[in-house]
Formats: structure tokens, C-alpha cells, sequence
């Protein structure tokens, strides 16, 4: 019994550290330079780890974590509070809502899944500037929507491979 | 978002998360400084050699003209004195910040330097490189700061050319190569190649440092005024370290020299603009 409770928790701190390292994997290839013309097409990162987190293991990686991670990038981009948190909460609790749906689906069509529901939160994002005089005057702006899309299948495999060789809760 | 928009209450939250993600950009930062490191102590012998004679004949030049600066800087005291206008004393203190190579807003031009607080950075702070002006400081967290380039779309200051005294409002564009001048009226005394320099009005950077140098003067049909694009001197894209002005708060006595006669300030200010020029080459 005290074995199994002991083997719990060890599992439970494991997930701990795949979860922020994760995390901090993202932020890094948030912020990493890159080339000028590349920087509108970045991917987002820390989104998409938010969902593939909420979609597979719904109990660590809610809504509510999902605001606190969005109020780091708001941080990270000298944007307003909140701005990033509303839509990334927004994003999870889709994600919540339809994962079971989704997780059946083959990659291609959970890429355009992913597609769909960044835009909520690069509309409220769009909406936040657009307020405060900062349009980006540019369909550019949109492009990380495509872009994550093809990034996902890549998060998925590596990270389904991560889950499963790390035995997390 | 109202409150962060409009309040300052949320600073401290603002300022405890940035400095939470600081190891992060750090991070992010590393490789590029590693290679610089690398890149700075594998070099040549024969490069050093080459690249200190070029350093020393630099620093020949620079005290040759600095000299002559003083000298200028004196007689400008002087003729100020002869005209009883206030002297403007530029007590100047810099310190060197070095730019974290880490990507912050695809549209905005935002940069992160490693001086914050502790070292005394403050809201508004001009940022100049070797070359020009900038941008200036929007956000100061303990350990580091982020800064605005004058690039920017959101970034606007108050610009003079060197050659007509013209003063017209110097907006970003978004693209690091071109800044706009806003408002100039068709009638303009202004030319390509004209240099542009801060005029001091705008309460956030001290007069006279370079900026940007005039490319094309457009006038497009129907318009009433001028699209003047120019190029920011200092090359916003490759800078590595930035130096942080702090400036004694410029006295402006307008209601002394407003007293006086109007013309006498603005030949002064001609009688300044060799100097100016001097110091922008």
C-alpha cells in the first residue's frame, strides 16, 4: 500500500517537471531569434502546448493554467495583462470542450482543428490592439494560425512519444 | 486589461512575472552571446593587430574632433553669454547596456536590455547607439528594461533637420530600415540627405543627437502634405549594446526669453547649429 502511495507521488513530481519543462521549451522557441522576415510566421508555442496538454491530460492543464501561462506571454511581449490570458483560456476550455471528439481524429484533420480554434484567440488579440491603436495593418498577422497547424502533428508525435517513455500520471 | 491600460496597480504584478521569465530570455539569449564569445576569442592574431591600429587611428580622430568641439562648445558659451541667454549646461551621464538577442513582438519594435532598476534606469530613458539615437525606455523592471525603437509605429518624437531648422513629428513605420516625417508642409525647406536631430522639445530626448537622414520626398496628388521617408542612422537590426543617457533636466527659462526679443533665441540657435553639425559626422 505505502509502496503504491510512494510510487504515486514519484509519478505525480515527474509530471510536475515534464510539464514546466515542456513549458520552458516553448517559451524558449517563443523568444529565440530569428530572421526578420520569419518573425510574423512563428508558431505559437506555448498555445499549442496548452492544448495538446489539455487535451490529453485535462487535470493538470485547465483553464486556469492556461490564464497564468497567458499572462507570462502577455509579460514576455510588453502587451497589456490579460490581453494573451483571455485568449488562451479561451482556447483551453474549447479544447477541453471538444478534446474527446478530437483525439480520434487522424493528424491532418486535428491540424485544421488547431487552425480553427487559434483563431478565437488571435481575434480577441486583434480586437485588445485594435482598441489601443496597434493594428498590425497586415494579413501577416493571421499567419501563425497556419503555421502552428503545421506544426502540430510534429508537437503531437514528439510529445505523445515524451508522454509515453516518461509514464506520467 | 482597463486597469494595466490606464492604472498602475498591476506594475508590481507586471514586474514580478517579468522577472520570473528574465532567466528565461536569458536563456534564450545564450547562444548568440556564446558564439559572440567564441567568435571574439578565436580571432587572429593578425586581426587583433589590425583591428587595434584601426581602434587607435578611431580614437586619433574622435579626440581631434573633440577637440575642436570644446573649442566650439566654449565660443557657443560665450556668444550665449554676449546675448544673455541661459547657457545650457549638458551634464551628460552614460552607461553601456548590452540588447538580449531575444524576439519580443512580431509587430512591434521592442528590445530587451540588461539594466534595470538597480542600475538606476528610469521610464522615458533615450537609448543612443554609436551612430543615433534609438528609441527610449517604456518599461523597467528590477533586472532589466524593455525599450521601444523610434521605429516603432507607436514611437513618435520631435525631429529638426540640421541644414533648415525645420521641425516636423518623426514616426516609426514598423520596418527597422525607414521612420516617417509627419505634417511637413509643401512649402518645406527640406531635402534629400538632410540630416534630422532631436530637437529637445519633446521632454524625453536631449537636443541635438542624430537620427535619421532624409531618402525620399513625395508629394502625392491631392494631399496637403509631403510623405518624407528617412533612414535611421543607427542600424536597428544589428545592434548589440546601446548606451543609456541621463540628462540634467534641461532648464528652459521660456518666460526669460520670451521677455526678450523674439529674434535674439533663434540666432542662437543658428549660431548653435555648426556645432551640431560638427558633432554628427
Amino acid at each position: 500500500m505505502a509502496h503504491k502511495k510512494l510510487h504515486n507521488m514519484r509519478k505525480t513530481t515527474r509530471t510536475y517537471y515534464v510539464l514546466i519543462g515542456s513549458f520552458v521549451i516553448a517559451t524558449l522557441l517563443t523568444i529565440i531569434p530569428i530572421p526578420v522576415w520569419a518573425e510574423p510566421f512563428r508558431p505559437e508555442w506555448i498555445l499549442l502546448l496548452v492544448i495538446y496538454w489539455s487535451m490529453t491530460t485535462p487535470r493538470w492543464i485547465g483553464v486556469g493554467s492556461a490564464w497564468g501561462l497567458g499572462l507570462m506571454v502577455d509579460v514576455l511581449r510588453g502587451a497589456l495583462l490579460a490581453q494573451h490570458a483571455l485568449g488562451f483560456a479561451l482556447t483551453a476550455f474549447i479544447s477541453i470542450r471538444f478534446y474527446q471528439r478530437v483525439r480520434s481524429y487522424p493528424l491532418h484533420q486535428q491540424a485544421l482543428f488547431i487552425a480553427m480554434i487559434l483563431l478565437p484567440h488571435m481575434s480577441v488579440s486583434l480586437w485588445v490592439y485594435g482598441v489601443l491603436g496597434q493594428d498590425p495593418e497586415s494579413w501577416t498577422y493571421w499567419s501563425p494560425a497556419l503555421t502552428s497547424a503545421i506544426a502540430w502533428p510534429w508537437i503531437y508525435i514528439v510529445m505523445r512519444a515524451v508522454r509515453r517513455t516518461s509514464d506520467l500520471d | 486589461m482597463t486597469v494595466d491600460h490606464r492604472y498602475q496597480h498591476l506594475q508590481v504584478v507586471r514586474s514580478s512575472l517579468a522577472t520570473a521569465t528574465y532567466p528565461l530570455q536569458y536563456l534564450a539569449h545564450l547562444p548568440s552571446a556564446i558564439s559572440e564569445i567564441f567568435s571574439e576569442n578565436l580571432a587572429s592574431r593578425s586581426n587583433l593587430l589590425s583591428d587595434n591600429e584601426k581602434l587607435r587611428e578611431q580614437a586619433l580622430f574622435n579626440q581631434a574632433k573633440l577637440q575642436r568641439l570644446a573649442l566650439l562648445e566654449q565660443e557657443n558659451a560665450r556668444l550665449r553669454q554676449l546675448l544673455g541667454s541661459p547657457i545650457q549646461t549638458s551634464n551628460e551621464q552614460v552607461l553601456i547596456a548590452e540588447i538580449l538577442s531575444v524576439d519580443l513582438h512580431p509587430f512591434r519594435q521592442l528590445i530587451t536590455i540588461n539594466k534595470g532598476k538597480r542600475q538606476g534606469v528610469y521610464d522615458g530613458q533615450p537609448l543612443v547607439a554609436a551612430k543615433g539615437i534609438i528609441g527610449q525606455v517604456v518599461e523597467v523592471y528590477p533586472m532589466h528594461s524593455t525599450a521601444l525603437l523610434i521605429s516603432d509605429p507607436n514611437h513618435a518624437l520631435l525631429a529638426e533637420t540640421n541644414r533648415s531648422n525645420l521641425r516636423a513629428l518623426l514616426v516609426g513605420s514598423g520596418k527597422t530600415d525607414r521612420v516617417e516625417l509627419k505634417n511637413v508642409s509643401l512649402s518645406a525647406d527640406i531635402r534629400i540627405g538632410d540630416l534630422l536631430h532631436t530637437s529637445g522639445l519633446d521632454g524625453r530626448y536631449p537636443p541635438n543627437y542624430p537620427i535619421a537622414e532624409v531618402t525620399t520626398i513625395n508629394h502625392r496628388p491631392g494631399e496637403a502634405f509631403l510623405h518624407v521617408e528617412a533612414r535611421p542612422l543607427a542600424d536597428l537590426d544589428t545592434i548589440r549594446e546601446v548606451l543609456l543617457l541621463w540628462t540634467n533636466p534641461v532648464d528652459d527659462q521660456l518666460p526669460e526669453a520670451s521677455s526678450q526679443d523674439d529674434n535674439k533665441p533663434n540666432s542662437v540657435n543658428k549660431s548653435t547649429e555648426p556645432s551640431g553639425s560638427q558633432e554628427t559626422p
